[in-house]
């Protein structure tokens, strides 16, 4: 399989169409005693704006880590201990000059449009010799150094381990307003061109190295006890390697191979929610590396299981996977901080062999991490939406597709979605217990905490999506998330793309719930207030009152149901466009009970006490969970009377 | 056979036991009933037709703003319990000193207890203080292999570290509970060692007799525990057994067998021999707690 990579490289360049915006062509030594890359080679950007363009931006993300007074470093400090480095992380341009001999380098500065803070290098402008028109292309030689620092968060070194991340000068997007570059905050990630790489890298003999893309080449002696190998990617926008001694890490090559890894039942139902026939959701195969540590063998098999069922499953949902290879690194004990990232085809997860052990091994922490970082191959990876400026645009689309495939998972192997069972639960608790009303529509760096981040970037998002799939039916939304994939592949989506294509899928208009959950931050709460009732005057029937309420700021129109004494349930929806309001109705027998949202399509509701009246007062749930309570009771006094 | 003859002999004690325990805890279980019933009256009969995850949703919602107040009502009602746990164990080491071969009267009992209580009170803290010292410094041995796995990156050793550490902190709180156990006996002597000296003379009868000691934790404990997992298992609506029984009928034949089992714990550990009077020629030989 590996020798067809490059040919299928070829192939998918020819299907996709026109060529990347940016170029890279380079060549990076990596010396595994300093940690530190020297890198050189050609950066060709194209103009592909509308209007001429007098300098370029340049995302120098390594910076980051070059202080404690960096944007990032203020932001990180209390989310991990130390906030001292050893050592810092760095990344500096030696040399930047046109293809006909214009130094750049002295021009260039660092700017720092989201904060001001003078301490922050990781964006730089860099005025161009003349102004480069719509189309024109401007072909950079560039020459830099980047030290890796103690591995924290994402990019650096753990002993011999080498996560190299966000190593080289990266140009930011243009976009129609000009450019969008912002600096590396704390909270949220990156944001860049879809590119093509030819990348060359020297390490130590005897090193693996996993990475972006595929191999154009196999390894070559370059002298000095160093290795070049060299790496070719087309239309991603970012390259990263891991790299490691072969005593510490093994790589292993496997397949996804869809006859043997679709589970038929899976396949059937996405058939049956996407309306499509199944050999229309044929997926390809898809080459697997997995780059894991020696110690970890015990736990192989079930992160390429775990791999193939999440390749199969996103497949199924969302489309083939689109490129030749996808790469696996699971991060060696001491490297966390490489663990659970994204980048295209190749993903981060964590192990460790405590998950080998009761009770670490139900959490299923590992296939949660892997379909995580596997779905965002489509959800940044395929999409490129801005995750500084959009967080949720990836986060919450990977969340919610996390919880679903641990829901199919869970019916494939019982067990599997961990002690709270109920797909969500987990977030709609940790929703409810947030103080703050949470907006999702905020840039990453613009909240107050990471727990507030997570919870506008991933929380919501996914009990929204969740939602919203409720209000407009698993098909039609199944189908509007397909298509907008399909539809914005190799490109940068903004909400507005997401808001159109599903209204689009469903048939209806979705702008007020994007207006107003997305966008806003009213929460959806609503009571039965009262129910009144008594018999009609003339004998026939029923004249009941049934009082409701908005105690949210969300307005959404609901269903409520209505159940008679005889059996009946009758079905209305109340916009709740006013904080209350009180139906008059003339029923054929009494109202037994009256629930606001009876099938709970509103996850994002998680006051639920007040949903309901009954008549009759039930003695069934009441008595279950007395009994719950006198167990726990009884447990405590067992351990608390010794 | 003794901790079950035993028990059966002080039956009036297991059920005094069981009730305090109920009673104990009765605040906090009011509390919620008075909270929680009000909501959950207005679900349906068929609770399986609940949205997934509404009920926890309901009840979270129902308990909110109440944390405090019920983690406070529950803590006192473990002192409560710890309180009369310290009483009868005085009380029932008392009445075996002095014994006329008569079934104790449970107030006699009792009253005996309140005599003892703060020597027998001793003896437990001792016991707490044991365990605590011993669980902190597993857990701070535990945190520095871990650390060190961490930088040396080896898995095996971080895996065995934290199976090590399970294993010792499971050791340790088993020898505290024994040795514990044993001293509430030698609390009650009629020579009346310094409660110190009681509690290590209880450590080195665990320590003598592990065996043994640790067969009537696992008896005992063991059908406590038991007891309380298949009441879980009624409770369960997936579970077979699942409303054929009444929930709380099981529950409540649950706490009575972790009273009774309490009970005949404790008196597993009796000194085989008896305690008695040391102006007495012949002074009391340490047997060990039997596997009764």
């Amino acid at each position: 399989m590996r020798s067809f990579a490059p040919i299928l490289l070829g192939l998918l360049l020819a299907v996709t169409g026109s060529a990347a915006p940016v170029e890279y062509d380079l060549e990076v030594v990596l010396d595994t005693e300093l940690h530190r890359l020297s890198g050189s080679g050609r950066l060709r950007w194209t103009n592909n704006g509308a209007d001429a363009v007098d300098h370029l931006q340049l995302h120098l993300y390594l910076n980051a880590f070059a202080s404690p007074s960096t944007t990032f470093m203020r932001g990180w400090a209390g989310r991990v201990e130390p906030t001292t480095l050893e050592p810092w992380g760095w990344i500096r341009i030696d040399s930047l000059t046109t293809d006909d001999g214009v130094d750049l380098l002295p021009g260039l500065e660092s700017i720092q449009p989201d904060d001001g803070n003078p301490d922050d290098a990781t964006l730089v402008r860099v005025p161009l010799p003349r102004p480069l028109a719509p189309g024109q292309l401007v072909d950079l030689r560039l020459a830099f150094t980047a030290q890796l620092p103690e591995l924290v968060a994402r990019a650096g070194f753990a002993g011999d381990f080498h996560m190299v991340a966000q190593w080289y000068p990266k140009p930011a997007v243009l976009g129609p307003g000009g450019w969008v570059g912002h600096q590396y905050h704390a909270f949220g990630e990156f944001f860049a061109d879809f590119a093509s790489y030819r990348v060359a890298i020297d390490v130590p003999d005897g090193w693996v190295v996993a990475a972006t893309g595929v191999e154009a080449a196999g390894a070559e002696a370059v002298g000095g006890g160093m290795q070049r190998l060299r790496w070719q990617a087309e239309r991603v926008h970012d390259f990263a390697f891991a790299a490691a001694p072969g005593e510490l890490m093994e790589v292993t090559d496997t397949d996804f191979d869809p006859v043997r890894d679709v589970p038929p039942d899976w396949l059937e139902e996405a058939s049956a929610r996407l309306g499509a026939a199944p050999a229309e959701l044929e997926l390809p195969p898809v080459e697997l590396r997995m780059m894991i540590p020696r110690s970890q063998r015990p736990l192989a098999g079930r992160m390429v299981r775990a791999t193939r069922l999440a390749v199969a499953w996103l497949g199924l949902a969302y489309g083939p996977y689109p490129y030749p290879r996808l790469t696996v690194v699971s991060p060696p004990l001491g490297a966390e901080g490489a663990a659970g990232m994204e980048y295209p085809t190749l993903v981060t997860t964590g192990a460790s062999l405590l998950e080998l052990l009761p009770p670490f091994r139900g959490r299923r922490w590992l296939e949660t991490v892997t379909v995580h970082e596997i779905a965002h191959q489509y959800f940044y990876g395929l999409l490129a939406s801005n995750e500084g400026e959009l967080p949720w645009l990836d986060e919450g689309l990977t969340q919610y597709s996390e919880i679903r495939f641990l829901e199919a998972l869970g019916r494939r192997y019982p067990g599997a979605t961990g002690p709270l069972g109920a797909a969500f639960l987990g977030d709609r608790l940790e929703l409810a217990r947030r103080r703050l009303p949470v907006t999702v529509g905020r840039a990453a760096w613009e909240h107050r905490s990471w727990g507030d981040y997570a919870a506008a970037a991933y929380t919501k998002p996914a009990l929204a999506l969740a939602t919203l799939e409720g209000l407009v039916g698993p098909g039609p939304f199944a189908r509007g998330l397909r298509r907008y994939v399909e539809r914005y592949a190799y490109r940068h989506p903004d909400v507005a793309d997401l808001e159109r294509t599903l209204s689009e899928v469903a048939g209806q208009e979705l702008g007020w719930f994007f207006e107003r959950v997305f966008a806003g931050d009213a929460e959806p709460d609503w009571a039965v207030l009262d129910v009144r009732q008594g018999p009609a005057g003339d004998g026939e029937g029923w004249l009941a009152e049934v009082e409701l309420g908005r105690p949210g700021d969300l307005v959404a129109p609901v269903e409520v149901s209505i159940e008679l004494a005889d059996g009946t349930v009758e079905r209305r929806t109340w916009d709740s466009a006013d904080r209350w309001v009180v139906w008059r109705l003339r029923l054929p027998a009494a109202v037994a009970a009256v629930t606001v949202d009876p099938e709970g399509v509103w996850l994002l509701e998680t006051r639920r006490a007040d949903n309901r009246w009954r008549r009759e007062p039930s003695t069934v749930a009441r008595g279950w969970v007395r009994s719950i309570v006198a167990w726990g009771l009884a447990a405590a006094a067992a351990l608390g009377g010794g | 056979m003794t901790g079950l003859a035993g028990a059966v002999r002080h039956h009036r004690l297991v059920l005094a036991d069981w009730l305090v325990g109920v009673a104990a805890f009765g605040p906090p279980a009011l509390v919620v009933d008075r909270l929680l019933a009000p909501v959950l009256g207005r679900l349906p009969d068929a609770i399986g037709s609940l949205p997934p995850g509404e009920l926890a949703l309901i009840t979270r919602s129902a308990l909110e703003g109440h944390g405090e107040v019920l983690a406070g009502l529950t803590a006192g009602g473990i002192a409560a319990l710890l309180v009369w746990s310290v009483l009868w164990r005085s009380g029932v080491g008392a009445w075996t000193v002095w014994r006329r071969g008569r079934a104790p009267r449970l107030a006699h009992l009792l009253g005996l207890g309140l005599v003892g209580w703060w020597r027998m009170a001793g003896v437990v803290v001792a016991g707490l203080v044991f365990v605590g010292l011993a669980l902190a410094a597993i857990a701070a041995l535990t945190a520095v292999a871990a650390t060190w796995s961490l930088f040396r990156g080896s898995e095996m050793v971080l895996v065995g570290s934290v199976l090590a550490g399970c294993a010792a902190a499971v050791a340790a709180l088993g020898l505290g509970r024994a040795a514990t156990l044993a001293a509430a006996w030698r609390a009650v002597r009629p020579d009346r060692p310094p409660v110190l000296w009681a509690w290590l003379g209880g450590l080195g009868v665990a320590l003598r007799h592990p065996l043994a000691a640790t067969v009537a934790l696992l008896l005992w404990d063991g059908a406590a525990a038991a007891a309380l997992g298949l009441a879980l298992l009624v409770l369960d609506p997936g579970a077979a057994v699942a409303g054929r029984v009444p929930a709380l009928v099981a529950v409540a034949a649950a706490s009575l067998v972790r009273a009774f089992s309490r009970v005949a714990l404790h008196l597993s550990f009796e000194p085989a021999a008896g305690l008695r009077d040391p102006a007495r020629a012949d002074h009391p030989s340490e047997a060990a707690p039997e596997s009764r």
